[in-house]
């Protein structure tokens, strides 16, 4: 990336990679931006300026949301060169605002469903998918052993 | 708002050009943006000395491509500059045209669109580098499938319902000689696989081609001046452009078309209702439904209804992407907003033999792109 002649702290220079989930108390949190001139809440979290009201600097504060909403809208992806198909994403409107892009794991995919969000273990790492509650309570917890529940214990 | 230029001092289209739109081919960029800017010329009947200032619209093809392409029409000095702004970069080309012509920059300037099938380079998004949860994994194509399933939900509509719209797309296409898909398909084929996102198939997307457009826009005195046909120009009433706004829970898609096609409307003094041609950014089947709501074309949740009743074809209420749209004609990104302009100037003109909706007189030329920016201009025949 950038190099050592670079003028500019690194932090101007790009944004610093960060995690864009953690884990409090059990639970997982998305990681947002709040601004504290106008209030609102953007995911995902980024330095560069409000997308309200284009507040910067000392405005923008870092803010855990809880990462868990209805289900806003979806599709199942057919047509990927890059990654294995069939895969779902979807919107979720979480109730601290933002709408969230991300990977679903759902069976009967239902606009208005309550869904929550899991820590998915794979060969390349942790990513955060979305499931629906309904579902989660009927699934056996011993057939879903690569799926961190977010009971478990994931330090964030 | 400024006030609109374009009522300050008429300009009006005078020339259009295609190459037509096609798969990957051999042909260089050149190659085909020289034909649009021939055929323009040829249409208008006007000399390459004469145009003072050209934009050039792509987004795939790389610095200085315009510059390079329009050294092969002869020696003239003209102001030239390259235009990108995503799918709608021909669009935004029209604009910066009729800008020169309506500020008395220019007397005659050309907007251009061309583009190459192409490798992507990393763009705006990307190198901005804001992760998100879903990096990679929303394709556009998948961005409207989301709006689908939710338009379907919402409407109670159907799948086959919306997939209407490519139905009758193809079927203007195929009346299209410019068209990149000249086949008439039925709902059946539509709807047969490959299903590319949720419920979209791959008919109900748009094909990203190659080609090149080219509209040439005159002054009035210009006209008189160089002695070109009055009674074929068609005027540029009004464009609008704007960045989509952050307003959380509300469609921006929907939002964004919705005020831009206002500012234009307004600015024209054009209602809805007075329109009788709409080339439409349908990329995607689902869209043509979405913004004819959203530009007051018709009530919220009557799309539908609306397009089954025939009112959005060739010959009903107001003809929308009578070229075949984004769906049929093809969307090889620079061309595709110049290509808008010239359809509608061939209708308002009643010169669209085999596919001509009786009576146009005032058109919309719409375009989204990847922002989301969306242009919007208000033609009409003088």
């Amino acid at each position: 990336m950038a190099d050592s002649s670079d003028t500019g702290t690194a932090d101007e220079r790009a944004p610093t990679p960060r995690p864009l989930w953690t884990v409090v108390d059990g639970s997982v949190r998305l990681l947002s931006t709040r601004c504290l001139r106008c209030g609102t809440v953007a995911f995902p979290p980024q330095r560069y300026g409000c997308p309200s009201c284009g507040a910067d600097g000392d405005a923008l504060v870092e803010s855990l949301i809880p990462a868990a909403g209805t289900l806003h809208t979806f599709t199942t992806v057919h047509l990927d060169p890059k990654h294995e198909t069939p895969f779902q994403v979807g919107e979720v409107a979480t109730s601290a605002d933002p709408l969230v892009r991300c990977r679903l794991r759902i069976d009967r995919p239902r606009i208005g469903q309550q869904l929550l969000a899991r820590i998915r273990v794979g060969d390349d790492g942790e990513t955060l998918e979305f499931v629906a509650v309904e579902e989660e309570a009927d699934r056996d917890a011993a057939d879903a052993p690569e799926i961190a529940g977010t009971e478990e214990a994931v330090d964030g | 708002m400024g006030r609109n230029i374009l009522a300050d001092r008429e300009v009006n289209v005078v020339g259009i050009g295609l190459h037509p739109y096609v798969r990957q081919s051999e042909r260089t960029y050149v190659t085909m943006g020289l034909t649009a800017v021939r055929e323009a010329l040829a249409d208008a009947g006007l000399a390459w000395s004469e145009v003072e200032s050209a934009y050039v619209g792509n987004a795939r093809i790389g610095m200085a491509a315009g510059s390079t392409m329009l050294k092969y029409l002869g020696s003239s000095g003209l102001a030239v500059a390259q235009v990108e702004n995503a799918s709608a970069s021909g669009s935004t080309a029209v604009r910066q045209a009729a800008f020169d012509v309506a500020s008395g920059a220019t007397e005659v300037s050309i907007a251009i669109g061309v583009d190459k099938v192409a490798p992507g380079r990393r763009g705006g998004p990307v190198m901005a580098e804001v992760r998100s949860l879903a990096d990679g994994l929303i394709q556009p194509f998948s961005h409207f499938a989301m709006l689908t399933e939710r338009y379907l939900d919402d409407t109670g509509a159907t799948i086959e319902q919306v997939a209407g719209v490519a139905v009758k797309n193809h079927r203007n296409g195929a009346r299209n000689p410019y068209a990149q898909r000249q086949k008439v398909r039925t709902l059946e084929e539509v709807l047969a696989p490959p299903q590319i996102s949720g419920p979209l198939t791959r008919l109900q997307c748009t094909p990203v081609g190659e080609g090149a457009a080219a509209v040439i826009v005159a002054s009035t005195d210009a006209i008189d001046r160089l002695g070109l046909d009055r009674s074929r120009a068609v005027r540029i009433l009004s464009s609008a452009s704007r960045l989509e706004e952050f307003t959380p829970g509300v469609n921006m898609d929907v939002a964004l078309t919705e005020t831009t096609t206002r500012q234009a409307l307004e600015a024209a003094a054009v209602e809805p209702a007075d329109v009788d041609i709409i080339e439409c950014h349908d990329a995607f089947a689902i869209e043509e439904l979405l913004y004819v709501e959203a530009m007051g074309v018709c009530d919220e949740g009557e799309a539908v209804r609306r397009l089954e009743n025939g009112d959005f074809d060739i010959g009903g209420d107001v003809a929308v992407s009578p070229s075949g749209g984004l769906i049929a004609m093809g969307h090889p990104i620079g061309p595709t907003g110049v290509g808008q302009v010239c359809e509608i100037t061939r209708q308002l003109r009643g010169e669209a033999t085999g596919r001509q909706h009786p009576g146009a007189r005032t058109a919309i030329a719409h375009m989204v792109g990847v922002g989301a920016v969306c242009v919007v201009h208000i033609l009409q025949r003088a």
